[in-house]
């Protein structure tokens, strides 16, 4: 059989998902015999153009030189893997839809001309058609191991589509909103990652992005029968899906 | 003769976007750009408006490689800000964790980025055909690095148990007890690794004056400090780091640049050796004096030398990550403790630390209930753009001739056949461990 050809590429973001297939260091070397990997930047001066049966995409597009990426990439692979909570929802960069990045910019880089282009932070989804979701801020490196072996037999693997606050009971965790009046995404949040922030008695912060089919009512009531105001919620619950609808669903929630 | 445009699109095997472009105008050397066009993510606006406690997790994401970093610098200026006294073991585990990202993130750029470089392989899974054994010793040390965070902050990257006053949860002795085997472990390495890198010449092919940054701490070699050397013999506090380290905006590049006395500066392992290298003890500086010691190479100004700081430092990361964890385990604190009381102020804190890639500065202003008013963020890669930018045109203006010749002869190193001028330009540029995101954030 041929070998898998796999590109990875990145537009805006931290990186952190490309370091997590780099931190599988039991597996790469064996990973790097079994596919073709015809572009990683980040690890590889070769670069090779044409077809690809498979491109990992990391990162939100949060610049037309990335839109324009995206489309490239896109025209040339068979299928195409959002890799991480950016490249699925828009992250941490999308966390405030509300806010115009022309503003932002002029707050970090002052008035002194116009630099560069930007546009509003959006998840690859905006833009072109994503064959499958693997969230995570970063990816969970078993699932993204899965992915590969699973994309090597010519399928995709199932991701948990249960919130985080499942992960917390098989942890057998007390609940932090519950029990120390903590405000936590948890219950919105799709799982997967072990509730690994609630099990160090860190509120979950939402990294994973919105579980598909959250019950927004009830958590609000939730929420607010223990003093929490949309403020807070605005504040401290929206950090990294906005653009994928949580927030706007939380606000009409609160109304 | 017209003008002429060297250009590498995408520079390869660093962290974000970047490239090189250098303008020729008859012989002469006329402009060159370091090309920073990661998209920007605007943290210092994006972070506005936002509670206390969320900054962290937040600013953990400007750049994964250096997340443990951004995060500790975070809580670090908000405790500065309200006024919040930190345990002597949350202090002993965060310099544990720092130890952990500075292996992982060394071994990463040593053995994955660097080395293929030198030994003419465009990558180093290419490299592991023929150097496993190198290969493999790069893996293994990244792995222990990311065992140390993933053990102490909750995750490999951007570490969620980072908080301000401490922990979410201490590592509990078992946790800690594992490391110990797998740090002993990762220390019989050490003489193999410092015979390697030994091994292989560095070339000389530049050796240009430069200021050195780095922080001072009170006492030994280490990565937390209020008190900030440079190679001219100045100290400066950590009120004083933004102004001298100027940062202004340039139009080629996203990131914003830096200069101290107006001229480029660089910091980095190669700044920290050259500053602090007399304070290493133990292998570390047996490595280092193997490498020529402090007054040898090191302070020459040839950027190629960082590589091997990067291995002096990993023999001191793994050291002292030993030592942290035996102070952590002989029971002198107590394993389990509460977080000190977080009473917001309003007043602005600045965390300071030395990350992988030098000096990191945050700072916050925030208002009585504790939420951000205004950020400011200077990265390492940030400050060492402009020193990049001179070294390349320095080395255009010295090997401007070997343009589009094949076999470049550098002193000290085998004849780099099929290889040219750009590809000098590149091997300098990722001498610095550039991390572009970070430049931008
Ligand atoms: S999803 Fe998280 S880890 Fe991945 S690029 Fe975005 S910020 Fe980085
Ligand atoms: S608990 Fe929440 S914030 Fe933490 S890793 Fe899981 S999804 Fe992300």
């Amino acid at each position: 059989m041929d070998q898998l050809t796999v590109g990875i590429f990145g537009l805006t973001g931290c990186a952190g998902d490309q370091l997590t297939l780099l931190n599988c260091e039991d597996e790469l070397l064996a990973i790097a015999g079994k596919v073709r990997m015809k572009s990683f930047k980040m690890a590889s001066t070769t670069e090779v153009g044409g077809e690809i049966e498979v491109a990992f995409v990391e990162g939100s597009v949060c610049q037309p030189r990335d839109l324009a990426l995206l489309r490239e990439v896109r025209g040339r692979a068979h299928n195409l893997v959002a890799l991480g909570t950016c490249a699925c929802f828009g992250g941490v960069a999308a966390m405030d839809q509300r806010l115009d990045p022309e503003i932002l910019k002029e707050k970090v880089y002052g008035t002194e001309g116009d630099l560069f282009a930007i546009q509003r932070a959006r998840p690859l989804s905006t833009y072109v058609d994503v064959d499958f979701m693997l969230p995570g801020c970063p990816v969970e490196k078993e699932q993204l191991l899965e992915t590969i072996s699973c994309l090597l037999k010519g399928s995709f693997p199932e991701i948990p589509t249960t919130p985080v606050c499942a992960d917390c009971r098989i942890r057998e965790n007390v609940c932090l909103v519950i029990e120390k009046e903590q405000v936590c995404c948890g219950a919105l949040t799709r799982g997967g990652c072990k509730a690994r922030c609630p099990s160090l008695d860190v509120p979950c912060l939402g990294c994973r992005g919105p579980v598909e089919d959250a019950y927004y009512r009830a958590e609000m009531e939730f929420l607010a029968a223990r003093g929490v105001t949309r403020e807070v919620v605005r504040k401290e619950m929206l950090l990294f899906s906005t653009p994928a609808g949580m927030g706007e669903r939380l606000e009409k929630e609160f109304d | 003769m017209g003008d002429k445009i060297i250009e590498i699109k995408h520079l390869t095997r660093v962290e974000g976007h970047g490239g090189i472009t250098v303008f020729l105008d008859g012989g002469k050397v006329r402009d060159v750009h370091m090309d920073i066009f990661e998209g920007g993510r605007f943290y210092e606006a994006l972070v506005r408006g936002k509670p206390y406690h969320t900054l962290a997790p937040i600013v953990s994401r400007v750049c994964a490689i250096c997340s443990a970093s951004h995060a500790v610098c975070a809580q670090i200026a908000v405790e500065d800000a309200f006024g919040i006294e930190i345990s002597p073991r949350t202090r002993l585990l965060r310099d544990l964790l720092l130890q952990g990202e500075n292996i992982e993130s060394h071994a990463l750029h040593l053995f994955l980025l660097v080395l293929p470089d030198y030994l003419g392989y465009p990558s180093a899974l290419d490299m592991a055909r023929d150097h496993g054994h190198a290969a493999r010793m790069g893996l293994a040390l990244k792995q222990l690095g990311n065992l140390i965070q993933e053990t102490v902050g909750g995750r490999a990257v951007h570490p969620p148990n980072v908080l301000v006053g401490g922990f979410g949860r201490m590592p509990s002795p078992s946790a800690l007890e594992n490391l110990v085997e797998k740090v002993r472990m990762g220390m019989e390495m050490i003489p193999i690794l410092v015979e390697l890198m030994a091994g292989i010449p560095v070339p000389r092919v530049l050796e240009e004056e430069t200021v050195y940054l780095a922080l001072l701490p009170p006492e030994g070699y280490g990565f937390v400090s209020r008190r900030i050397a440079a190679s001219d013999g100045s100290t400066y506090s950590v009120e004083e780091f933004a102004s001298i380290c100027h940062e202004r905006v340039v139009s080629h590049s996203h990131a914003k640049q830096s200069l101290y006395s107006k001229r480029p500066f660089a910091v980095g392992a190669q700044s920290r050796v050259v500053l602090a290298g007399d304070r290493l003890e133990g292998q570390a500086r047996v490595a280092l004096d193997r490498f020529g010691g402090q007054q040898g190479p090191f302070g020459q100004g040839n950027p190629l030398f960082n590589g091997l700081a990067q291995a002096v430092e990993l023999v001191y990361s793994l050291e002292t990550a030993a030592r942290n964890l035996q102070m952590l385990l002989d029971g002198a604190f107590p394993t389990e403790e509460k977080r000190p009381e977080i009473v917001p102020r309003s007043g602005t804190g600045i965390g300071l630390i030395e990350a992988p890639r030098g000096i990191l500065y945050h700072q916050y202003e925030f208002d009585e209930e504790g939420t951000i008013v205004d950020a400011d963020i200077i990265t390492p890669t940030a400050q060492n753009l402009s020193n990049i930018e001179r070294d390349l045109r320095l080395i255009t203006e010295r090997y401007g001739s070997m343009i589009g010749r094949d076999g470049l002869l550098l002193p000290g190193m085998a004849p780099l056949n099929g290889k040219d001028l750009p590809f000098l330009l590149q091997v300098i540029a990722r001498a610095y461990d550039p991390c572009i995101s970070c430049s931008v954030h």
